[in-house]
């Protein structure tokens, strides 16, 4: 076994302090200061001070409740997002322990996996204390005391001798330090026996699960069967690039979560919670979010949410946001990419396995900042008339059943509606007067669904040697000449 | 070393005695009637006498290059076609902003695989830009088509953005961007002429200047037979 333990020891100030802040801040429980921000620290004030002498010493101290429930599940939230790591978690007091023997080779290697566990940690904002032993308390220990790796066992048990006693067992600290005890090591050497006796049991057990010679059972964490997660933000947001923090933090949150149940989001909703103005409770925005390509890669999902949440407008202000997912595929692993180098002229390497992913993912945030409408794909249509004979889609839905080309000549650009020429002397006028080419071709249909057409169509060369395609319209009210397109 | 054999109109015997006598220098030596050494391989334009005037003798794989037309319809999917399947059948095709609405019909009857095609209509320039930028720097397009215009910084941006990707960005411009600079290495200005030909002055290239312009000769497009349409009753304009 191999354990990570990531211990967050700024964690209550992660929980209320929101974004850079210019006062230093400190985080209170009970009037008492709990914890202090490094500018805080520098002023004087230390954990354990009363909030009245803090603010003595630094009158500027911006002081903050603290909030246990969104420590949880703030800490929940870190859990889900590194839950791509590994199944096996578990949860304490500011820690999260990973558990990663299994999950070596398939992230290449422990500094690899080191390197995206950090990234993972730093997108979420938080700032943890890292260590690596074979046993879940050594790796605890040291990450609260010293943190630092000790993949093997011998050289764990160096490190455990080592440790100081005031900082692994505070309580029984004095005590020992009274017989000439300064660390794990010394403790180790006491006769067994009499510690027992003397009321350090607990400390007994402790040392031996953490130096392996105990079983250390511990709980794992459940992931949810749902995705489903709200956030309340620590302002209300006026703004949607307010929320921006937030929903990354959730978006991260959800790759986990995907990775660990081998699914890929397909589709899913970003929904804003409004503040009720007066007594008229604001239905919550929904922003749907369906994907091209399903994806479990948090920067592709952040970046779609992020493309959709510029793109709205607030109806009024937000004090929390919710995450549900609303479709998911199963989704294996598939091999990473090669990594894109540089070669000596400097151009790239071009690696034709990731160009149809990389363009689904293209399709997707285009879509998501100008609407699916403005993204398409044209397919010709078996129709005799013009405009139903091509018809525009979504570009990342399925593709439409081929239809063969026409052998007729047929204009590369189409005016969405046909322009009413001028006449002189029966022949139609666009820029000087047109002559005919060919033709005519007649198309008469559409008397079956109530959009009927009855036209001869031809090539016309203008002045300008362009070539255009008009028609005469034969019957109804609007006879005449037309301009329908033009040859590219 | 002044050489009065060089700065004549440079004709092929005379150069290549010159050199002969230059021996192994011959080869550095660049004369004024040379295109300039395209480092990038270049897509051939399926019309030779155009692939003459350019330099690698085709349509730069990467990088802006810009098209001039005074209007839309004047033979520009004709002349583009035959590159843009080739790069269609292996990397997708994106055009952003075009000017009309396509029609799918024709384009497929050019032979264009138009499930390649992504068209992008944004709502503005900005946007345009936008999404083109993100096209081009997503390094899967093999071509970009863009009917835009942009001030000088941002088309060097999206130049470089296209020649980092590897991505052939045609920019579609009016005749009146001939006066104004452009970062692209390759400029072409077309005009339609009489019986369907195309007259394509290339005023940007590296290389000489081109002496007159090309005319070139497009595939005709399909015209209706006579007698196509059954109008046993003929509309009395169409007789008039």
């Amino acid at each position: 076994m191999l354990w990570l333990a990531l211990h967050l020891p700024w964690l209550p100030l992660e929980a209320v302090a929101c974004g850079v802040d210019a006062l230093p801040r400190c985080v209170v429980h009970e009037r008492v200061v709990l914890l202090a921000d490094p500018a805080a620290q520098a002023a004087g004030v230390k954990p354990g001070m009363s909030l009245a002498s803090a603010l003595g010493l630094l009158p500027a101290l911006l002081p903050l409740q603290r909030d246990p429930a969104r420590e949880r599940q703030l800490l929940q939230l870190a859990a889900l997002a590194a839950s791509r790591f590994t199944p096996r978690l578990v949860l304490g007091e500011q820690l999260l322990q990973l558990e990663v023997q299994g999950s070596l080779r398939l992230f290449g290697g422990l500094p690899s996996l080191l390197r995206s566990l950090r990234r993972c940690v730093d997108a979420l904002g938080l700032k943890p204390r890292l260590s690596i032993a074979p046993t879940a308390t050594a790796a605890a220990l040291f990450a609260r005391c010293a943190p630092g790796a000790a993949t093997t066992r011998e050289r764990m048990q160096q490190r455990l001798d080592a440790l100081p006693l005031h900082d692994s067992a505070p309580q029984l600290a004095e005590l020992l330090h009274g017989i000439g005890c300064r660390t794990l090591g010394d403790v180790r050497a006491l006769p067994r026996r009499g510690l027992q006796r003397r009321g350090a049991a607990e400390l007994l057990a402790l040392l031996d699960r953490a130096y392996g010679d105990a079983p250390d059972p511990r709980a794992w964490f459940e992931p949810p069967r749902e995705f489903q997660q709200t956030l309340e933000l620590l302002q209300r947001a006026d703004d949607t690039a307010a929320l921006d923090g937030a929903a990354m933090l959730l978006v991260q949150a959800l790759a986990g979560w995907l990775a660990q149940q081998w699914l890929a989001a397909a589709a899913f909703s970003l929904w804003l919670l409004h503040e009720s103005r007066g007594r008229h409770a604001e239905a919550p925005t929904r922003l749907r979010i369906a994907l091209g390509q399903p994806s479990r890669d948090a920067a592709q999902l952040g970046l779609v949410l992020r493309e959709r949440l510029a793109r709205c407008a607030l109806p009024g202000p937000v004090y929390a946001l919710q995450l549900r997912l609303d479709e998911a595929v199963a989704l294996a692993g598939h091999a990473a990419a090669l990594p894109f180098g540089s070669d000596r002229s400097g151009a790239r390497w071009h690696d034709a396995g990731q160009d149809e992913p990389n363009f689904l993912a293209l399709l997707d945030r285009l879509s998501a900042r100008l609407g699916a409408m403005h993204v398409q794909r044209w397919a010709a249509c078996a129709d005799h008339r013009p405009e139903q004979a091509a018809r525009a889609r979504a570009a990342g839905g399925a593709a439409a059943r081929a239809v063969d080309a026409p052998a007729l000549p047929r204009p590369s650009w189409l005016l969405a509606e046909p322009l009413r020429l001028g006449e002189h002397q029966g022949q139609p006028l666009h820029g000087g007067a047109l002559q005919l080419h060919g033709g005519p071709e007649r198309i008469e249909a559409g008397w079956f669904d109530g959009a009927p057409v009855c036209r001869d169509y031809h090539v016309a060369v203008g002045r300008d040697h362009r070539l255009r395609w008009v028609f005469h319209e034969r019957r109804g009210a609007r006879q005449g000449w037309f301009l329908h397109g033009l040859f590219g | 070393m002044y050489s009065p054999s060089l700065s004549g109109p440079p004709d092929g015997p005379r150069v290549a005695a010159v050199q002969g006598a230059l021996g192994r220098w011959a080869e550095r030596l660049w004369s004024g009637a040379q295109f300039a050494t395209v480092s990038q391989p270049a897509l051939p334009t399926g019309y030779p006498a155009l692939d003459a005037e350019l330099p690698g003798g085709g349509w730069p794989a990467s990088g802006l290059t810009e098209l001039l037309l005074a209007a839309p319809g004047s033979g520009e999917w004709r002349l583009l076609a035959p590159a843009l399947r080739e790069q269609a059948a292996t990397r997708p095709v994106v055009c952003i902003a075009p000017p009309l609405q396509p029609y799918a019909p024709a384009l497929l009857a050019l032979g264009l695989p138009l499930q390649r095609f992504v068209w992008v209509t944004p709502p503005d320039a900005a946007d345009a830009v936008w999404a083109l930028e993100q096209a081009l720097r997503c390094g899967s397009c093999g071509v970009a088509l863009w009917w835009g215009d942009a001030a000088m910084p941002m088309l060097r941006r999206l130049h470089l953005a296209a020649r980092e990707h590897g991505c052939l960005l045609l920019a579609l411009r009016p005749l009146a961007a001939r006066r104004q600079p452009s970062p692209a290495p390759l400029r072409l200005a077309c005009s339609p002429a009489a019986q369907g030909r195309l007259e394509i002055s290339v005023f940007k290239r590296r290389g000489p200047a081109q002496a007159m312009p090309l005319s070139l000769s497009l595939p005709p497009i399909a015209i209706t037979p006579p007698g196509h349409a059954v109008a046993r009753t003929t509309p009395a304009l169409v007789a008039a």
